[in-house]
Formats: C-alpha cells, sequence, structure tokens
C-alpha cells in the first residue's frame, strides 16, 4: 500500500513536469514571439500586447484584450488546431468548429438562420427603395450557398437550416416591386461541377458564369451591347487559371488544410473594349478587377476586386449611357468581371463598409440600371443594407 | 476569469505560485488574498468593491458578534447577528433576486415597475454561504472569530473555490488558514487534479454540450429518440462541468496547500434519489443540512414538521440555484421524491434487483435535469411532451442518427466517466509495480493535458453554466 502511495507520488511529480513545461513554453513564445500582428492560416487580425490604461481597465476591455492576447499569441497555434481538428474526426465528428465535414474533402460553411428583426427590415427597405426608384431597372439575387445546393456533398442525414423557405420569403416579399432572379435551379442543374470552392465559403467564377447566363434575360444584356462592335461578347470570353493552391476561410476555421482549391478567372477579349476599375477609399485606379498581389497572399479569393471596398467605380469604353450601381457582398466580386462590358460605369457598394449617401450617388452617376446580389448566409445576418437604403 | 481558459493557466497561476512561494510564510495570505481579488476583478471590475465591502463588513460584524459574546450580552449579541443576516441575504437577494421579484409582481398586478437589470456579481451566493457559514458558526460559538482581516479576507475571496465551489465552510478551514502544509508532493497531486479537472470541462462536459445546444434549439416536434440524446447529454455536460470545476478547485486548493471537501463522488451510480443527493454537489448539502435543516429541528421531529422542514430546505436549494421558477420547480420535485423515498417506497426500493434501482434513479434525475435547464414552464412542458411522446413525434428519424453516428463514442466515454470504473482501471494500472506502468500514467495525464490545451486553443465553445447560480 505505501508503496503504491509512493509510485503515485512519483507519477504526479512527472505530471507537475509536464503541466510546467508546457506553460514555460507558451510564456517563453508568449514573451519572444509575440509581434505577429496577422494571422494568414486563420485570415484574420491577432490580438496584440493590450495597452494598460485606466479607461480600458475599468471598462474590463483590457482584461478581454489580454486574455485575447495570449490565446492569439499561442505557440504553434495552426498545429494545435489541427490535434482538435483529428480528435473530432477520431471520435466521429462530422463538423469542427462550425464548418461541416462534407465529402470529396469539400468543407462546407453551415447555413445560417435569418436573424428575424434585420431580415425584414432589409426586405422592406428594399421594396421601399425599388417603390421610390421605379423608373430604374432593378434586379435582385441572394445566391443559395453550398450547403442547400450541393446536398450530395453533406454527411449522411445532417440536419441543416434549409435556406429554401428563406429564399422563397426574400423572393415573396420583393418581386412585387423588382425583378428577382431565383438562382437555385439553375446552381442545382450543375452542382456536381466546380461551383463552388472546396476550402472556401465562395462559389468559384464557374459558378457565378452559370449565374450569369441565368440572370442574362432579367438583366436585359442583349440590349447593352451598344458600340461594342459584336452583339455576343461571351464569344469573347476567355478563361485562365490564376492558382492552384488556394487555401480558403473553411479550412482556416476548421483547420484542414489538406484540400487546395484552384482558381480561375474569365476574362473578355474584346478588341478596343477598355475599362479603368478605381477604388474610392484607397484612390487607386487600375486597368482590372483582378488584383494579381493577392495570388501571393493567403486570402486569394481578393483577386477579384482586391476583396470587400466601401465603393468601386468602372468606367468602360461601352458609350451605352447605362450606368449600372451594385449592392452586394463578396459573392458578387466573382460575378462582377461578367458584366463589365456591358455598362458604361459600374458603381459598386458594399453597405457593411459604406458611410455616404447613397440617393445622392444615384442622381450623380446618373444610375439607369440596380442588381442587388448577396449569398444566403450573408444576407441573412446582414444589418447594414437598411441603413444604407434608407438614409436621408 | 474562468479556470479553463488560457489566461488563466498560463499567465494568472504562474504568477500566482510564483508571488505566493517566494513571499514568506506570513506574507503568503496576503499574496492569496490580492490575488484573489484581481481574479475576482477580472470580469466585472466595479463588484471588487462589493467583494471588499463583504469581507470588511463580516470582518468587524463577526468581530462584535463574538464581542458581545465574551461580555454576555445575549440581546446585542442576536442584534448584530440578524443585521448581519440581513445585509448578507439583502444584497444576496437585491442583486439575484430583486428582477425576478419586480417581474412577478409586474406579470400579478399589471403594473410596470422598471427593472434595472443588474449583472449578477460572479459567484455571490457562493461566497456569501461561505461567509453565512462563519458569521452563524461564529454566533453558536462554534468557532473562534479570525481577528486577523487578512487571513478573514482570503478566505471568503479565495480564487479556486470563488466562483463555483466548493462551498467550504469556515470551521472545515480555519485550521489551513495559518497552518497548512506545503510541499513539492502536494503540488504535483495538486496539478493531476486540475489536470483532471480541466479535461473533465474541456473534453466531455464543452464538447457534449455542443449536442444538447443543438437538438434543444430545435422544435419540441422532434424525435422521441433525439429529445432523449439532447437531456442525456445535458445529463453529463452539467456533471462534467460542475465536478471538473470541483476537481480544477480542489487541485488549486492543493497547489496553494489547502484541502478542500469533496464536491461529487459519482453521483450517477446512486440507487436512490436519497443516496444522488448525498453524492453530488456535497458541500451545498452539508451547508443547507448544518444552517436551514438541523437548525430547524431536522428529523427529530413530528412527520409533519419534517415534511414542512425537507420541502423549506428543497424549495430554497432550488432557489438558490437561480431566479427562476423551474429552478423552485426542481427543488420542490426533489424535495417531494425524498419525502417520497423515506416514508412511501423507500424500503420496498432497497429490497429490488441493483439494475432496478439504478433505472429508477437514472430516470428521475435526469427528469429532474430537464426543469433543470428549462427556461420556462411553456419550454419545459414542451421538451416533456417530447419526451414522452405526446406529440405524436417519430420515435427516430435520419437527425437521430446523424447526432448518434457523431457523438456515439462521446456519449460511451462520458457514461464511463461517469462511473468509478476508469478511475479503478488507471489506478491499477498505473500503480503496478516496474517503470513502464508509472509511463502509461504519466502519458495519459499528458495525453488529456495536451488534449484539452488544444480544444482551448480553437475555443469556439466554452460556455460558464454558473452565472445563474
Amino acid at each position: 500500500m505505501k508503496e503504491r502511495i509512493e509510485q503515485q507520488k512519483r507519477i504526479f511529480k512527472y505530471i507537475l513536469l509536464v503541466f510546467a513545461m508546457v506553460i514555460i513554453i507558451a510564456d517563453a513564445c508568449l514573451i519572444i514571439m509575440h509581434e505577429k500582428t496577422f494571422s494568414e492560416t486563420e485570415n484574420r487580425m491577432l490580438q496584440q500586447f493590450p495597452k494598460f490604461k485606466k479607461e480600458t481597465l475599468l471598462s474590463g476591455k483590457f482584461m478581454t484584450q489580454s486574455e485575447d492576447f495570449v490565446a492569439d499569441q499561442f505557440f504553434l497555434r495552426d498545429y494545435w488546431i489541427g490535434i482538435k481538428l483529428k480528435a473530432d474526426k477520431i471520435i466521429g465528428r462530422q463538423t469542427s468548429n462550425g464548418v461541416i465535414l462534407g465529402k470529396d474533402g469539400y468543407l462546407i460553411e453551415d447555413s445560417v438562420a435569418p436573424v428575424p428583426a434585420s431580415f425584414e427590415k432589409n426586405l422592406s427597405a428594399i421594396q421601399t427603395f425599388a417603390e421610390k426608384h421605379d423608373d430604374l431597372k432593378i434586379v435582385m439575387t441572394v445566391v443559395p450557398n453550398a450547403v442547400s445546393i450541393c446536398d450530395q456533398l453533406l454527411p449522411e442525414n445532417m440536419p441543416v437550416h434549409s435556406q429554401k423557405e428563406d429564399l422563397a420569403a426574400i423572393k415573396k416579399a420583393v418581386s412585387k416591386s423588382l425583378t428577382y432572379v431565383d438562382l437555385t435551379s439553375t446552381l442545382s442543374a450543375h452542382k456536381d461541377e466546380y461551383i463552388y470552392y472546396r476550402s472556401d465559403h465562395h462559389w468559384t467564377s464557374l459558378g457565378a458564369k452559370y449565374a450569369f447566363e441565368a440572370m442574362k434575360e432579367s438583366l436585359g444584356t442583349s440590349e447593352l451591347t451598344g458600340d461594342l462592335g459584336t452583339d455576343t461578347p461571351e464569344a469573347f470570353l476567355n478563361v485562365y487559371n490564376v492558382t492552384e493552391s488556394f487555401s480558403g476561410t473553411m479550412a482556416s476555421s476548421s483547420g484542414d488544410f489538406s484540400v487546395m482549391d484552384s482558381i480561375d478567372i474569365y476574362v473578355y477579349e474584346i478588341e478596343d473594349f477598355q475599362y479603368v476599375v478605381e477604388y474610392t477609399d484607397a484612390q487607386k485606379k487600375s486597368a482590372t478587377v483582378f488584383n494579381s498581389a493577392a495570388l501571393s497572399q493567403k486570402n486569394k479569393y481578393e483577386v477579384f476586386l482586391g476583396g470587400n471596398h466601401p465603393q468601386i467605380n468602372i468606367k468602360t469604353t461601352n458609350l451605352n449611357k447605362r450606368n449600372l450601381l451594385i449592392l452586394k457582398d463578396s459573392y458578387a466580386n466573382a460575378f462582377i468581371p461578367f458584366l463589365l462590358p456591358y455598362y458604361q460605369t459600374i458603381t459598386i457598394v458594399d453597405p457593411r463598409y459604406y458611410s455616404d449617401d447613397l440617393e445622392k450617388l444615384i442622381a450623380d452617376t446618373g444610375i439607369t440600371d440596380i442588381l442587388f446580389l448577396y449569398n444566403m448566409n450573408t444576407f441573412a445576418t446582414d444589418n447594414s443594407l437598411a441603413g444604407v437604403l434608407q438614409d436621408e | 476569469m474562468i479556470f479553463s481558459s488560457l489566461f488563466f493557466i498560463c499567465v494568472f497561476l504562474p504568477v500566482t505560485l510564483i508571488l505566493y512561494y517566494v513571499v514568506p510564510r506570513k506574507a503568503k495570505n496576503f499574496i492569496l488574498l490580492i490575488m484573489s481579488l484581481i481574479f475576482y476583478a477580472w470580469g466585472e471590475p466595479v463588484y471588487i468593491l462589493l467583494m471588499v465591502f463583504s469581507i470588511l463588513f463580516n470582518y468587524f460584524s463577526a468581530r462584535s458578534i463574538a464581542y458581545y459574546r465574551e461580555e454576555d450580552k445575549k440581546g446585542l449579541k442576536r442584534t448584530a447577528f440578524v443585521f448581519n443576516l440581513i445585509i448578507n441575504l439583502g444584497l444576496l437577494c437585491f442583486f439575484k433576486y430583486y428582477g425576478f421579484a419586480i417581474e412577478n409582481i409586474n406579470s400579478i398586478f399589471h403594473w410596470s415597475i422598471h427593472i434595472r437589470s443588474l449583472a449578477l456579481p460572479i459567484g455571490i451566493s457562493f461566497y456569501t454561504f461561505q461567509t453565512l457559514s462563519y458569521v452563524i458558526d461564529v454566533f453558536k460559538g462554534n468557532v473562534p472569530v479570525q481577528k486577523n482581516v487578512i487571513n478573514f479576507g482570503a478566505y471568503i475571496s479565495m480564487f479556486p473555490q470563488l466562483i463555483a465551489g466548493p462551498i467550504v465552510r469556515y470551521a472545515d478551514i480555519e485550521a489551513q488558514l495559518t497552518e497548512r502544509v506545503m510541499s513539492f508532493d502536494k503540488m504535483a497531486e495538486g496539478a493531476a487534479w486540475f489536470i483532471l479537472g480541466l479535461s473533465k470541462k474541456v473534453l466531455l462536459a464543452n464538447n457534449i454540450g455542443m449536442l444538447y445546444d443543438a437538438i434543444f434549439a430545435t422544435d419540441p416536434s422532434r424525435a422521441v429518440l433525439t429529445s432523449w440524446i439532447g437531456i442525456i447529454a445535458y445529463t453529463f455536460q452539467i456533471y462534467f462541468d460542475f465536478s471538473g470545476y470541483s476537481d480544477m478547485a480542489i487541485g488549486l486548493g492543493k497547489m496553494l496547500g489547502f484541502e478542500f471537501v469533496q464536491n461529487f463522488n459519482y453521483p450517477y451510480i446512486s440507487r436512490s434519489v436519497t443516496e444522488f443527493w448525498r453524492r453530488w454537489h456535497i458541500s451545498l448539502g452539508t451547508w443547507f443540512r448544518e444552517y436551514v435543516y438541523i437548525p430547524m429541528g431536522g428529523n427529530r421531529v413530528k412527520p409533519l414538521r419534517h415534511i414542512l422542514n425537507i420541502m423549506v430546505v428543497w424549495i430554497l436549494t432550488g432557489f438558490w440555484h437561480g431566479a427562476a421558477w423551474c429552478f423552485v420547480l426542481w427543488g420542490i420535485y426533489y424535495g417531494i421524491l425524498l419525502l417520497l423515498e423515506k416514508y412511501v417506497w423507500g424500503k420496498i426500493l432497497a429490497k429490488i434487483p441493483k439494475v432496478f434501482q439504478h433505472i429508477y434513479t437514472i430516470l428521475l434525475f435526469i427528469l429532474g435535469w430537464l426543469i433543470f435547464t428549462s427556461t420556462s414552464l411553456t419550454d419545459l412542458s414542451g421538451n416533456f411532451c417530447s419526451l414522452f411522446g405526446i406529440l405524436k413525434n417519430r420515435f427516430f428519424d435520419t437527425d437521430t442518427l446523424f447526432y448518434l453516428r457523431n457523438n456515439a463514442v462521446l456519449l460511451v466515454v462520458c457514461g464511463l466517466c461517469s462511473t468509478p470504473l476508469v478511475t479503478k482501471l488507471f489506478t491499477k494500472i498505473a500503480s503496478r509495480k516496474g517503470a513502464g506502468f508509472q509511463i502509461i500514467g504519466v502519458i495519459v495525464y499528458a495525453a488529456i493535458f495536451l488534449l484539452s490545451m488544444a480544444y482551448l486553443v480553437n475555443a469556439t465553445y466554452n460556455p460558464f453554466l454558473y452565472f445563474r447560480f
């Protein structure tokens, strides 16, 4: 018996050693290498060593920042996240950190139920806005996410919140005052193709292309070719692969980096057709909507328009006097390249970051067409669209 | 601050331990007090004032009670005692039950008294009960008064058991406040306890808790079997979460040289509800027995009075867990069950085969948790109907299969860890002669510790269940 206790004591000593070692290493790493400001793999800013101020102390902000600091700067963070993912898989989990571990290595963003208050507010703001601008051609679509289109990739029997009813609710609410396009059947018809990324929550250029084709009639593109010199700009659409090593947001949140995505871009190569892109926040201009700098960073989806900006202005050489305004989220970034030749100007507004007067913008730019383009998951939780539409 | 966070483990704990062990013996309680106050202020800085007030008020209040006792002034002693109870319980009621009381008054009289929503000071129910144990015992002359305000402050605010228990009675810890064994062995044993508690919380409770959350977020029209899986998941979550906290507290106590009483003793292997309550949250049960039940006469009274005593104790126990009717109902539920076992079927129960005694007890505490976790009576009745298929629910469906596929392993592990089997097996292997067995023991602990850290690094779900206590 006594020997047993002695043996236990020895075990406890080694356990203490392990315990202390992990803490010492973690703290040493915190002290030595805490300058990391950005997590490439998780694609987010990391908490820096918090500044000690009286106000932040009293409000408790200092405390939360300190806790975030230790968690964010924890040594070998990616490695620990990988361990957790493995453990989750071993015990038979088919989701990890909210990411669905689908078939064929697909990492799928789960669907979110709309936040009732802001959802209804957005819908009624869109109606009011559309009624007020009944002289303009207004088209809207909300793109269903991979979770509802690619149901063949979901784990067996997995219960997910159905986006069908939410999409139907949107259609019912807005289709009186504008042209609503339901993309469900279009995308479903191509659900076995590469229309969503495997490791990211966005759709691919191919997905956006199918959507564009389905929307051409509603947008009335056949009448917009103007002085392009061709009636079928699509004939001049060429596809280029720009990367094979895209690892997106779903890989980051789950810690599963086993699959890589490739990104294709579609470029119109029409003789004498040119355009210029102006990023108002960065006061930068560019002759292309594709930002090749993004290909050397982690979030390669930013190859489309360099990510989200409050406002982007595009001017083209198609002088057909049609000026399009797009109110959108990041799904539109992969879609906009297909619209380029059809409008004289395209003004892109992301309500999440936009703080100017939208009515003034519409008047000043002589907007003739408006497109609302969101994905369902963002639209379900968006709380900025109504504010921008109603702004007096 | 909660124990199961990287900040606590990697910053607060090592800093506290270093300070605690470098200062001379006499200053250790001072360090403990200061670090405990910082720990308390971490979540809600203003409430540090409340804690300091509680310490000072009770220190002087108890000293005045002791003074009147020495002077043999019974009337003044009683007055000072009653005044103390009014302040302590008054603060508890104000912070914890004020909003609830106003809400009910409003709904009964159709008034609309404005409710100022106060954040409940964390752990107030735990430390108020600790304080009361001290004041009552001083009043009765069971313990000598504490003359050192730092020792007293360290007792009230001691961070290991401040926010989620165990409720340490002053009488149990008085001697340790001045004389306690601090050794390397005890530190090592404490680390082992802490790791065990941490893994219960992070690996078992948090993971199975996600299952409960997912299922009970859905409409009660869900399949019968799904509902059962959900409530079983909650049954495991509350046990591993709560006992995990207690284990971590005991471990931290040991690291500082303290010995706390055991708070959970495998409650889910009980063969009666009476036994269950001897094994579940032992320190709370002891408190109510010592300071409410026995002073009321306990069981040495006529049956009718005994029934009253039991019901009062259990209504209070229920209400202690939170300001909501479901907690009261939960207390009444257990009061009635305990009375039934005492007066009606206790003897018959002891004679039936053990397996039925287990089934009987398990069903009853699972139903107990259903009451406990419900947010309203409608919520409760909806989920109750769902469990028994009253809403014409299907028995099972594809959702059930998915939940089982994803959680079967975890449910089995939780089930095994609810019994002493796993610990017994581990001790048996690890205490065999030979270095090989030692290594196995160390590896097991290291593995669950590292795995817990991995889950903490990527923590999106790490709830604190006792903010309503």
